[in-house]
């Protein structure tokens, strides 16, 4: 009879400690950027699709998307709204518009000083959503001056930390060297973060000192012999040819900025040593890129 | 066709979104253009050849550009063929009227046109199937008219409805089938043609349908841009294969054309591989011409390879075998841009206004006399009257940074110089009571010259009422009540400023904006303000006079209820670092008489409600300190900074004052003012 209990009892608890650790294993979810929604039908995870992309250039510029299925809405602002476009309140209307079917949001705007007043304020006038915003890793370090997004929760964004223009930037899509510099203030954040993870590659073009654009979805294994290897990541275009639908000069210079499993599991390492709490939910940045379900899966298990 | 258009369009939005698109300074995506079109064969009203640098707005102006070419030369036809007037067929075809035109062949055709679109706008998961029920009807009257016009039109509208729903094959084969009807001329084979090309690239025949692009550039009267858009090539394959295709040089050179006004491409590389192929081709002019238009997009707007690039088109220039007038003038312009090289051209018109540019970029003071000589001559000498118009900005963008910031020159220059980016707004958040005055001497001085001519060319002008208005505002911020009432008077009431407050009040909140029964004009406000001057000059020891005097300041400031008496303009969640100055003057007033109040007052809830308003104040004092820190040119208030908490208290803490009067009002605990009004507070709760 005790061998019986004792078995019962052993049962129990494994199956208490799969439930509980299930449980407590972030959600999975995905980022859909592109204009045009393309989801398989059978894709079972949490979609966060960009329905609004809102610029300014003498007028507001608003690119919708739209998809039919479950998803999360996702309204990216350009920065330049806030810096340029006074009628704050109309730019509320025009998003809640959008918004009627929805009782979850999520804001990604690269905020800075001069508009974090116009931004917050924008944000406050949604409260009652379920609200999120991206939160960039240098509004972490920073945030006693960068100041903290009145929202319910953050989703810091764990890539594109560096300097696009800048042709020192040595991988535009991570960059852990870079991502350590701002591993600061992660205890005293005020707000519960998700986190965000690249799993995109692209090549920056540089042309003659100034970076002129980007290759979507390259990866190094693409690079022939009409390049020659100048060292991190680079490659120098050895003849004007085309490279990926795209046309590139003799003296272009390719960096393929990719993202290893390796550095995705660091990244969890360093995300778990500094985050606070366990993150709800882990996006990955972007549908469309070639991913290893069951390898980001398991990364996630990790955290 | 159409969504490879959109989404080029998209990838260059989002390009320039992702890319931190740099916004220029002053000219709002513009440059200053120096390019006389005449020396080159382009036509300047084709949008085509404007913006090299390719702004976003860019697509829809020539789109827009070639609609109304394409409209007009369909109704030519159709005129022609109903024997109407082409605004009877517009009003049906293009505006959505009533039909009145009597052809049974027309109305036949419209209700199928209708039908198509009614199929084609559908959002109805059926669309395709839809649109394919109108094909076969189209196909029907295709086959039973009599007529080579209807029979085009309806051609067209089945090739269109394929290309809709993606059934490229059938849409190629349909279009093979109609080629005996090519003999009848019409405006509508541009169309079929491109959507052909639209077809040939959905069919990943990528060759085939960019010949056929570049030929609807090189051709096209009604819809060339379509070719500048959706010639694509992505492989060297196809790239060569392309060049076999071509039966001139000519032809050989629109491809490196089309490949060098993609974004993406070097302009200045495809130019000297385009002068391998003829030198002396019209279409390298083209392309220096876009080439020189994106210089000075990148000279002017600061861009970053702005040096490398002027440098490379000036090597580029130097060495061209035949000059032309136009390399000429161009390889001076950039070289006086790149390396400040003193021009040197024998055209002496051309000359001049290199000159005329190197002079006003190494201005450091006005001598209007002799930029208005200069002016005069250089219009005598240029038609051009895009040159003339960048003469203008150029020369007044520059004097805007030279004449002092709070002159009327200034703004008005300014003004004008930024086509539209300091707006109407801007203009008026600089004025001051001296600009205002020198507006006023501006207006009625008779004998102007060329430059102040100049710079009364803009939309920007204060009306009267505006005129009293902001001399009211700006007297009211100076504390100069009665000089502000004798403007405001002259407003009538509907162009009065009115507070919803009572700027008399004070309230609990900070900005002592609590419900009001009240509301103020500015009249009343300016009228009251004096009367209590006025009393208190017979009883200046009345607390009550002077308290409501005190609020009556501190409600003018961007700290109280009714701020727009004595500002201009008031941004709700910051304080402009220039408005610091007369923002401390109206503290210092509010302060002098709650002090004046203070020391008068016996009653201790009074007492207690007079310390409270000083601690507003002192708190408002602070901000302005911290403010003039600010490395903007603004800087935000604390009461909004609500995701940093504590701001407000750190605020608190660094005013001396506030600690003074706080310890104060602590002795006044027992008051019902203290016990009821501010212990509810939410400062206090935090502030020990």
């Amino acid at each position: 009879m005790k061998i019986v209990l004792l078995l019962l009892f052993f049962i129990v608890w494994i199956f208490n400690l799969s439930s509980h650790n299930k449980k407590e294993s972030p959600n999975i979810g995905f980022y859909h950027w592109t204009t045009k929604c393309k989801v398989e039908k059978d894709f079972k995870h949490e979609l966060f699709v960009k329905i609004l992309d809102i610029s300014f250039n003498q007028k507001l510029k608003v690119i919708k998307t739209s998809c039919k299925r479950d998803f999360i809405p996702v309204v990216y602002i350009d920065n330049n709204v806030f810096k340029k476009y006074k009628d704050i309140d109309r730019l509320v209307l025009l998003v809640k518009k959008h918004l009627k079917d929805f009782k979850e949001v999520q804001f990604d705007c690269d905020w800075s000083l001069k508009t974090r007043a116009s931004y917050f304020y924008f944000l406050s006038q949604f409260k009652t959503y379920n609200l999120s915003a991206t939160i960039r890793l240098h509004q972490i370090k920073y945030f006693k001056t960068t100041g903290v997004p009145p929202v319910n929760s953050g989703v810091l964004m764990f890539y594109n930390m560096s300097d696009f223009l800048d042709i020192k930037t040595k991988n535009y899509v991570l960059d852990l060297k870079v991502a350590k510099k701002y591993f600061y203030n992660f205890d005293i954040y005020p707000l519960s973060l998700d986190i965000a993870l690249p799993i995109y590659s692209m090549a920056t073009i540089i042309r003659d000192g100034v970076v002129i654009g980007m290759i979507d979805t390259v990866k190094s294994h693409m690079i022939d012999d009409k390049f020659k290897d100048i060292g991190n990541n680079t490659y120098l275009s050895k003849k004007t040819h085309y490279f990926q639908k795209q046309l590139l000069y003799e003296g272009d210079i390719l960096r393929v900025d990719e993202v290893e499993k390796s550095d995705l599991q660091k990244s969890i390492k360093l995300l778990k040593k500094y985050l606070k709490q366990k993150p709800k939910r882990v996006i990955f940045y972007r549908l469309g890129s070639e991913y290893d379900m069951k390898f980001l899966e398991s990364l996630v298990k990790k955290i | 066709m159409k969504k490879i258009i959109l989404l080029f369009l998209f990838l260059t939005l989002k390009v320039f979104s992702c890319a931190s698109y740099h916004t220029p300074t002053y000219l709002n995506d513009g440059y200053y253009n120096f390019l006389d079109s005449s020396l080159v064969s382009v036509d300047t009203d084709n949008p085509m050849y404007k913006y090299a640098h390719i702004p976003p707005w860019a697509y829809q102006e020539r789109v827009e550009y070639y609609q109304k070419i394409k409209k007009e030369l369909n109704l030519q036809e159709w005129s022609r063929e109903l024997k109407v007037s082409k605004k009877e067929v517009e009003l049906v075809l293009y505006k959505d009227k009533n039909n009145t035109i009597k052809s049974e062949d027309f109305k036949i055709y419209l209700e199928s046109l209708n039908s198509f679109s009614l199929a084609v706008d559908s959002y109805s998961d059926d669309r395709d199937l839809l649109v394919e029920k109108e094909i076969n009807k189209l196909k029907a009257l295709f086959k039973n008219t009599n007529s080579e016009f209807y029979r085009i039109r309806y051609a067209y509208n089945i090739a269109r409805g394929y290309h809709y729903i993606g059934k490229f094959s059938e849409e190629l084969s349909f279009i093979k089938e109609i080629k005996p009807l090519k003999k009848t001329k019409s405006i509508l084979w541009e169309w079929i043609d491109s959507l052909k090309a639209g077809a040939l690239q959905n069919k990943g025949d990528f060759v085939n349908s960019a010949y056929m692009f570049a030929k609807i550039f090189q051709t096209h009267k009604s819809d060339a841009y379509i070719g500048y858009y959706d010639f694509k090539i992505s492989s060297d394959e196809d790239w060569k294969k392309l060049l076999t295709y071509a039966k001139s040089d000519e032809e050989k050179i629109i491809f490196h054309f089309l490949r060098a006004i993609n974004p993406d491409n070097s302009l200045l590389v495809e130019i000297e591989l385009m002068q391998e192929i003829d030198s002396t081709s019209i279409w390298i002019d083209r392309l220096i011409y876009l080439a020189a238009q994106k210089a000075q997009y990148k000279f002017y707007n600061k861009s970053k390879d702005s040096k490398i690039y002027l440098e490379k088109f000036v090597n580029l220039l130097e060495k061209r075998a035949e000059k032309s007038e136009f390399d000429k003038y161009v390889l001076e312009y950039m070289s006086l841009l790149r390396f400040q090289k003193s021009p040197n051209l024998e055209n002496k018109k051309y000359l001049g206004l290199l000159k005329y540019i190197e002079y006003i970029q190494n201005l450091k003071t006005i001598d209007e006399d002799e930029i208005s000589d200069k002016l005069l001559t250089l219009k005598k000498n240029i038609k051009d009257k895009e040159i003339q118009k960048n003469i203008k900005l150029l020369t007044l963008h520059k004097l805007a940074n030279i004449y002092p910031k709070d002159s009327v020159k200034h703004i008005l220059c300014s003004v004008v110089s930024s086509g539209g980016y300091w707006d109407y707004f801007d203009a008026r958040v600089n004025l001051t009571i001296n600009s205002l005055d020198e507006y006023n001497a501006f207006g009625a001085k008779k004998s102007k010259n060329q430059l102040e001519l100049m710079m009364l060319e803009t939309d920007f002008s204060l009306s009267r009422d505006e005129l009293n208005l902001y001399y009211g505002v700006l007297n009211t911020q100076k504390g100069e009540f009665k000089k502000a009432l004798a403007f405001i008077k002259k407003l009538p009431i509907k162009n009065q400023r009115v507070g919803d407050y009572n700027p008399f009040n004070t309230t609990l909140s900070g900005d002592n904006r609590d419900k009001s029964i009240k509301i103020y004009s500015h009249k009343k406000f300016l009228t009251t303000l004096i009367k209590i001057k006025k009393q208190l000059k017979l009883t200046p020891s009345s607390a009550m006079d002077n308290f409501l005097l005190a609020n009556g300041y501190f409600n003018s400031s961007t700290f109280g209820n009714f701020p727009m008496s004595a500002m201009i303009y008031r941004p709700t969640t910051s304080i402009d670092k220039s408005s610091i100055s007369s923002e401390r003057l109206k503290l210092k007033n509010a302060k002098k008489y709650y002090h004046k109040a203070l020391k008068n007052a016996k009653k201790r809830e009074f007492r207690a409600k007079i310390l409270y308003q000083l601690l507003k104040v002192s708190t408002s004092e602070q901000v302005l300190d911290d403010c003039k820190k600010s490395t903007y040119e603004y800087c935000d208030k604390p009461i909004f900074l609500v995701y940093k908490k504590g701001e407000i208290l750190k605020v608190i803490d660094n005013s001396g004052d506030f600690r003074k009067y706080y310890d104060e009002l602590k002795t006044y605990k027992d008051t019902k003012y203290f016990k009821n009004k501010i212990s509810q507070c939410a400062t206090f709760k935090y502030y020990k």
